[in-house]
C-alpha cells in the first residue's frame, strides 16, 4: 500500500498546488518558488547524484554544473567555482533529462480539432496555447519539461503543431522552442474517416473510408504543387511584367508546400499496418517525408519498412484494444520496433498519463527487454530526435539546455517521487517549496472566500434587520395569487 | 437639433438650409453612396414621423443651468457656475456667465453637471438579426436531414459580414436606450454583433427622433471577434485556432482582391475583370489603416491573438473587453493600443451553494479583475469603459467598483468621458463641458461615482430627455432583483428556438432564488446552468455558459412573459440571436394580470 500512499500524496500535492500555478502574470508572487520559474543564481551545482544521461550511460556520485541555462559540466568531480553557486545535494537521488512528451494536447484553448474540414493545415496550435492550464503544473510535477502539442486526429491533414517548454509563469511567447522544426498533424483510419460516428446536426463529411483518406491527402498535395508552381511562375514573371500580381496567399497550401520543401515535419496518427504502409508509399509517390508515426500500434508488423523510411515511431507503452483498430496492439511494440532500428518514443496523448511518463518508459524493460538506457531514451533523447530538437535537449550533455528532473529514487521504480524540475536552469517545480506553500495558499483561499461572503451578506444583511413595519403590497401579492412557497 | 420637431427628413441634412449646427459637420463625415441613399433616408425620415419623440415637445432651443457645480471633464471643476447651450451646442461655461433672455433656466443649486457619459461598446439601436427560415419539421433530425441533403446553413451566421454598417441599421427608441439615458449615458458605440467579421460600428447619441440624427461618427471601426462562431452547424471554423486562421485568410483574400482591383483600374485590355466582392471591399479601409479594427478580446490570450493579427496586416487595433488585459498592460502600453474596458466582471453564479468549493484561480480572478482598470491606468494605457452585458445602472455601479479597487475617480470619470471621446475620434465634439462642444450633459444630485447619487437631468444634443421614472428603473446599485413586483418566472418552460437548422425544442426550468431567478436549460447540445436572472416587470433576463463543441459560449436569454407564455430571444455569443416562443403548464386557479 505504500505505492498507493505515495501516489495519492503526489496527486494531492498536484491538486493542491496547481491552483498556485494558475496565478498568472501581474499578480503578487506567492511564497513558493515552485510555480514562477525563479531565476537561478549564476551557477547551480547538483552534487552526489546518480545521473541517467540518456546518451552516455549512468554516472554514479555524479555532479552537473548549470550555467546560463545550459549544462556546463557533467562528471564525478565538479567543484563550485565560487561562493555564488547554488549547491543542491542530491545524495541518494536520481537526475534524468527533462521528460519530453512527443504527443500531447495539453493547454489548448478551445477545440483541439478544427473538425469541419478534412484538410485544415491552415490552423495553428501555437495561436491557442493557454499558459494558465491547470495541467501544466501537474506535468511539471512529473518531470516533464517539453511537450509536442498536436492538433487532434479528426482530419486527414490536421493543423500545425507546436513544440514548447512548460515555462509556467513566463509570457507564452517564450515557451515555444524557436529553432524547433515546424510540424503538422496527419491522421489515418477511424478518426478522419468518421464512418462510425457523426455529430448531431453535422453534415456527413468526405472521406468516409481509408481509401478516401488516402485520396484526400493526395489531392491536397496535388493542389499544393500547383500552388507552388503558381508562385514560382509569378516570381519569374514579375521581373518583366509590371502588371503581374501575386497569387492569392493560401494558408492551407502554404503549410503543405513547406512539407514538400522538407521544412515542416509530418507527425501522423495511425494504428494499422496497412494504413502505415499507405502513407509511407504515398510519401514516396508525392515527395514528402513522414517524420514520425504517432500511436502506430501495429508498427511492429512493418518495422522494417518504417526503419527504411527513416521514420520515427511514437507509441503508447501498453494501451490496446480500446477500439477495433487497436486490437492488434501489443506491449512489445516499443521493443520490437527498436530492435529493427526504428527510433521509438513513448508518449502520453493525455494530460493525466503525461504526469507519470517515466513509468510508461519503464514498461519497455518489462515487455521486450529493452536496456535501461533504451527505455529511458523513449521519453528523452529519442523524442528530441523525432522533434528535431536533440541538439538542445533530451540528454545530459555539456552544451545542452539544463532541462533536468530530480527523482527521489530511480525514475523507473514505482516508489519514486519527482522532486525538482528544471527548464534551462530555472526551477519550475520544487516539491519542498510546494509543501511549504500549501498553508499560504490555503489561507489565501479562505480569505478570498470570506471576503466574498461578507460582500454577499453586505447589502442583504441590514435588510433582514430593518423589517418594514407596514408590508408593501406588490402587484403579485394580490389575494388571488398563491403564496410563493406553495408553487 | 434643439427642437426636434422643427425639422425632419430632408431639411435636417446639410446643404438644405436646416439649422442643425451640431450635426452639420458630422453629416459630412458620412459617406453617401449617392442620391438614392438620400432619397431612402428621406423616406425613412417620413416613416419615423410616427415615432414618439423622446425629447419634451415644449423643449426650448436654449438652456441655462445655473449655480451648479460643473465638472468640466478637462480637469477643471467650477464650484458654482453656469452652463449655457443653444441649438445643441454649448455656448458658455463659467462662474459668471450672462444667461440669455430666451433661455429656459434650470436651478442647479446642489447639483453637479458632468459631460454626458459614453458607453464604449453596445448594440443599442440595432435590431436582433432575424432567424433564418426554419427547415421543415424540427429539431436535431431536421438539422441533420438538411445537412445530409447537402443544404448548408448560411455561413454568414458564423463568418459575419464586414460590410454591415451600424449606421445603416440603427434605429432610435427602445428600452435599452431609455435605460442607458436614465443612468446618464448619452453616447455609445453601437456595433453589429453577429459572426467573426461582425460589421462596422458607429458612435451614436442616444436620442433623436430619426436614425440619421443619432449618428455622430460612422463608420467607427471594423468589429472582429474570436468567440462563439463555433461552427454551429458544422461549418468552418469550429475552433478558436480555426477562427484565427479564418481571420488571417480573409485578410489575405482582401489583399489579393485589392491587387486585382488595382491592376484592373490601371489595365483593362487583356485583363480578367475581378468580380465585385462587397465583403472584401469593406476590408480595404482597415488594410489601408484608415479604419480601426475593434477586436472583441477579454482574455490575455485573445488580446495576444488580436495584436498578432494586427501586426501581420498592419491594422490599427482597438481592444474591446480586456477584462484580463491587466495581465498584458505593458504590452498594450508599449504599442499604444486603446482599450474599451468592460466592467462586466466575472461573477459568482447566483445559485451556487454557499459552501461550493471553487478553485483558487477562480476566486483570485474575481478579486483581481475589478483591479484591472487601476493597473491599466498605472501602466499608462488609455481606456474607455463598456457595460458588456450589464444593465446601464449596473454599468455605473461597476465603474464605482473600479474606484473601490484602486482607480482614481478622475481616471474613472475620464474613461467615461474624455478618454472615450478621444478613443472614438470625437474629442472635438464630446467628452467635456466646453464651449463649442455638443451639449450632452448629465446633471446629478452629487458625486457621479458615489453610491446614492441620482441622475436629475440628461441633455442630449441640447435637448432635455424625459428620464425613465425611477420606480421603473431602480437607482444604481439598488436591489439586484430589478423592480419589485415583477412577474413570477418560475416553472417548467418548454421553449421552441428558431435556428437556421430548424426549430430546437429545449426545456428550461426556472426557480426563484431570493430576488433573482435561476435555473437550467436542457437541450440536445447539453445542459446550461442559467443564473443571475432578473425579472423586471414582465421582462426576464438570464445568462449562462453553453458548451458548443468544446468552446464556451456566453448565452443570454431575454423574454417577455404573458401569463404562461414567453417569447423572446436567445443570444449565443457571436453565433447569433435566435427567437423563441415558450410556454409552461398553466398554474390552476391563478389570474396573472
Amino acid at each position: 500500500m505504500k505505492t498507493k500512499a505515495i501516489i495519492s500524496l503526489a496527486l494531492a500535492l498536484a491538486l493542491t498546488v496547481s491552483a498556485l500555478a494558475q496565478a498568472g502574470q501581474g499578480t503578487a508572487k506567492p511564497a513558493s518558488v515552485a510555480a514562477s520559474g525563479v531565476a537561478a543564481p549564476a551557477d547551480t551545482l547538483i552534487q552526489n547524484a546518480t545521473i541517467l544521461t540518456a546518451s552516455h550511460g549512468t554516472i554514479k556520485n555524479g555532479s552537473i554544473l548549470i550555467r546560463n541555462g545550459k549544462i556546463a559540466g557533467v562528471g564525478t568531480n565538479l567543484k563550485p567555482r565560487d561562493a555564488n553557486v547554488r549547491v543542491i545535494d542530491a545524495t541518494g537521488k536520481y537526475v534524468m533529462p527533462g521528460i519530453i512528451d512527443c504527443h500531447s494536447h495539453t493547454a489548448v484553448d478551445g477545440n483541439v480539432n478544427e473538425g469541419t474540414l478534412s484538410v485544415t493545415s491552415m490552423v495553428r496550435i501555437r495561436d491557442v496555447i493557454n499558459p494558465y492550464d491547470m495541467d501544466i503544473y501537474r506535468q511539471l510535477a512529473g518531470g516533464l519539461t517539453t511537450v509536442h502539442v498536436l492538433h487532434g486526429s479528426a482530419n486527414s491533414i490536421g493543423g500545425q503543431n507546436a513544440v514548447l517548454k512548460l515555462k509556467l509563469g513566463k509570457p507564452v511567447d517564450e515557451w515555444f522552442i524557436a529553432d524547433a522544426p515546424a510540424g503538422i498533424k496527419f491522421a489515418l483510419g477511424e478518426n478522419p474517416k468518421q464512418s462510425n460516428f457523426q455529430a448531431p446536426g453535422r453534415p456527413r463529411r468526405y472521406p468516409a473510408t481509408r481509401m478516401g483518406v488516402e485520396q484526400t491527402i493526395r489531392e491536397a498535395f496535388i493542389r499544393a504543387k500547383d500552388y507552388k508552381r503558381e508562385w514560382q511562375e509569378y516570381e519569374a514573371k514579375k521581373r518583366t511584367d509590371k502588371n503581374a500580381i501575386a497569387p492569392k496567399r493560401d494558408l492551407m497550401l502554404d503549410a503543405l508546400v513547406e512539407v514538400l520543401q522538407g521544412k515542416r515535419y509530418i507527425h501522423s496518427h495511425c494504428y494499422r499496418d496497412d494504413e502505415i504502409l499507405m502513407l509511407l508509399n504515398l510519401g514516396d509517390e508525392l515527395g514528402f517525408h513522414v517524420q514520425t508515426l504517432q500511436h502506430v500500434l501495429e508498427g511492429y508488423k512493418v518495422a522494417n519498412e518504417i526503419a527504411a523510411h527513416k521514420t520515427g515511431a511514437s507509441t503508447f507503452a501498453d494501451s490496446w484494444s480500446y477500439k477495433l483498430e487497436a486490437y492488434d496492439a501489443i506491449p512489445y511494440n516499443t521493443a520490437l520496433m527498436t530492435a529493427r532500428g526504428v527510433n521509438v518514443s513513448v508518449n502520453s496523448d493525455s494530460d493525466e498519463r503525461a504526469r507519470r511518463l517515466y513509468l510508461d518508459a519503464a514498461k519497455g524493460m518489462k515487455y521486450g527487454g529493452m536496456t535501461e538506457e533504451q527505455a529511458l531514451r523513449t521519453i528523452t533523447l529519442n523524442a528530441a530526435m523525432q522533434l528535431g530538437i536533440d541538439k538542445r535537449t533530451g540528454s545530459i550533455d555539456v552544451g545542452k539546455d539544463a532541462d533536468l528532473a530530480i527523482f527521489s529514487a530511480h525514475p523507473f521504480s514505482v516508489y519514486t517521487v519527482p522532486e525538482m524540475t528544471f527548464i534551462e536552469g530555472e526551477v519550475y517545480f520544487d516539491r519542498a517549496a510546494d509543501i511549504l506553500a500549501r498553508e499560504t495558499l490555503k489561507k489565501e483561499k479562505e480569505e478570498l472566500i470570506k471576503r466574498e461572503r461578507d460582500q454577499r451578506a453586505g447589502p442583504r444583511g441590514p435588510r433582514r434587520d430593518e423589517k418594514p413595519e407596514v408590508p408593501q403590497l406588490r402587484p403579485n401579492d394580490r389575494p388571488n395569487s398563491a403564496p410563493p412557497n406553495k408553487r | 437639433m434643439a427642437n426636434v420637431n422643427r425639422s425632419r427628413g430632408w431639411s435636417s441634412w446639410p446643404g438644405t438650409g436646416g439649422r442643425q449646427g451640431c450635426l452639420r459637420s458630422q453629416a459630412r463625415r458620412i459617406r453617401f453612396s449617392g442620391f438614392a441613399t438620400l432619397a431612402l433616408i428621406a423616406i425613412a425620415g417620413l416613416v419615423m414621423l410616427t415615432h414618439t419623440p423622446v425629447a419634451r415637445l415644449d423643449a426650448p432651443a436654449v438652456y441655462a443651468i445655473k449655480d451648479a457645480q460643473i465638472v468640466t471633464g478637462t480637469g477643471k471643476t467650477i464650484a458654482k457656475g453656469t452652463v449655457v447651450f443653444r441649438d445643441g451646442l454649448i455656448t458658455d461655461v463659467g462662474e459668471s456667465v450672462k444667461i440669455p433672455a430666451d433661455a429656459r433656466v434650470i436651478d442647479g443649486a446642489g447639483m453637479t453637471v458632468y459631460p454626458g457619459l459614453i458607453d464604449g461598446y453596445t448594440s443599442l439601436g440595432l435590431a436582433t438579426p432575424a432567424a433564418a427560415a426554419p427547415a421543415a419539421g424540427g429539431g436535431r433530425q431536421a438539422a441533420l436531414a438538411a445537412a445530409t441533403a447537402g443544404q448548408q446553413p448560411d455561413p454568414e451566421l458564423a463568418h459575419g459580414d464586414p460590410s454591415l454598417s451600424a449606421a445603416d441599421q440603427v434605429k432610435p427608441g427602445g428600452t435599452g436606450m431609455e435605460d442607458a439615458r436614465a443612468a446618464g449615458v448619452t453616447t455609445a458605440v453601437t456595433s453589429p454583433r453577429q459572426g467573426i467579421f461582425a460589421g462596422q460600428s458607429a458612435v451614436i447619441n442616444l436620442a433623436g427622433d430619426v436614425s440619421s440624427k443619432l449618428i455622430l461618427r460612422a463608420p467607427l471601426a471594423l468589429t472582429v471577434q474570436f468567440s462563439g462562431s463555433a461552427g454551429f452547424f458544422g461549418q468552418y471554423p469550429n475552433s478558436l485556432m480555426g477562427t484565427v486562421a479564418f481571420i488571417r485568410q480573409t485578410f489575405y483574400d482582401a489583399i489579393r482582391y485589392r491587387d486585382e482591383v488595382d491592376r484592373y483600374s490601371r489595365v483593362k485590355r487583356g485583363v480578367e475583370r475581378p468580380a465585385y466582392n462587397k465583403k472584401l471591399a469593406a476590408l480595404q479601409p482597415a488594410l489601408r489603416g484608415e479604419m480601426q479594427v475593434l477586436f472583441v478580446a477579454n482574455s490575455d490570450g485573445d488580446i495576444r491573438r488580436a495584436l498578432s493579427i494586427a501586426d501581420e496586416f498592419k491594422l490599427k487595433p482597438i481592444i474591446e473587453g480586456a477584462l484580463y488585459g491587466y495581465r498584458v498592460a505593458d504590452m498594450l502600453k508599449a504599442r499604444n493600443v486603446p482599450v474599451i474596458l468592460s466592467v462586466d466582471f466575472p461573477k459568482r453564479a447566483a445559485d451556487l451553494p454557499d459552501d461550493e468549493d471553487e478553485p483558487l484561480r477562480v476566486l483570485r480572478a474575481r478579486a483581481e479583475v475589478p483591479k484591472g482598470a487601476a493597473q491599466l491606468a498605472r501602466a499608462g494605457v488609455k481606456f474607455a469603459f463598456t457595460s458588456g452585458t450589464l444593465r446601464p445602472q449596473d454599468f455605473i455601479a461597476n465603474v464605482q467598483k473600479t474606484v473601490e479597487n484602486g482607480l482614481s475617480k478622475d481616471d474613472a470619470l475620464r474613461a467615461l468621458t474624455m478618454n472615450a471621446a478621444e478613443i472614438l475620434g470625437t474629442s472635438d465634439q464630446l467628452g467635456s463641458v466646453e464651449v463649442g462642444k455638443i451639449a450632452n450633459l448629465v446633471v446629478t444630485s452629487g458625486d457621479l461615482l458615489a453610491k446614492d447619487t441620482k441622475v436629475k437631468h440628461v441633455f442630449i444634443d441640447g435637448a432635455e430627455i424625459e428620464l425613465k421614472k425611477p420606480d421603473a428603473a431602480p437607482a444604481r446599485g439598488g436591489a439586484p432583483g430589478g423592480r419589485p413586483g415583477g412577474v413570477d418566472a418560475s416553472g417548467e418552460w418548454t421553449i421552441n428556438i428558431e435556428t437556421p437548422g430548424g426549430a430546437q425544442t429545449v426545456r428550461m426550468t426556472l426557480r426563484k432564488d431570493g430576488d433573482m431567478v435561476a435555473g437550467t436549460l436542457v437541450s440536445p447540445m447539453g445542459n446550461v446552468e442559467l443564473s443571475n436572472g432578473r425579472v423586471d416587470g414582465n421582462q426576464v433576463r438570464l445568462t449562462g455558459t453553453a458548451d458548443m463543441g468544446g468552446q464556451s459560449v456566453q448565452m443570454t436569454i431575454t423574454g417577455t412573459i404573458e401569463g404562461d407564455t414567453m417569447r423572446g430571444a436567445v443570444i449565443l455569443g457571436a453565433m447569433g440571436t435566435f427567437d423563441f416562443t415558450g410556454s409552461r403548464p398553466p398554474r390552476g386557479g391563478q389570474n396573472e394580470n
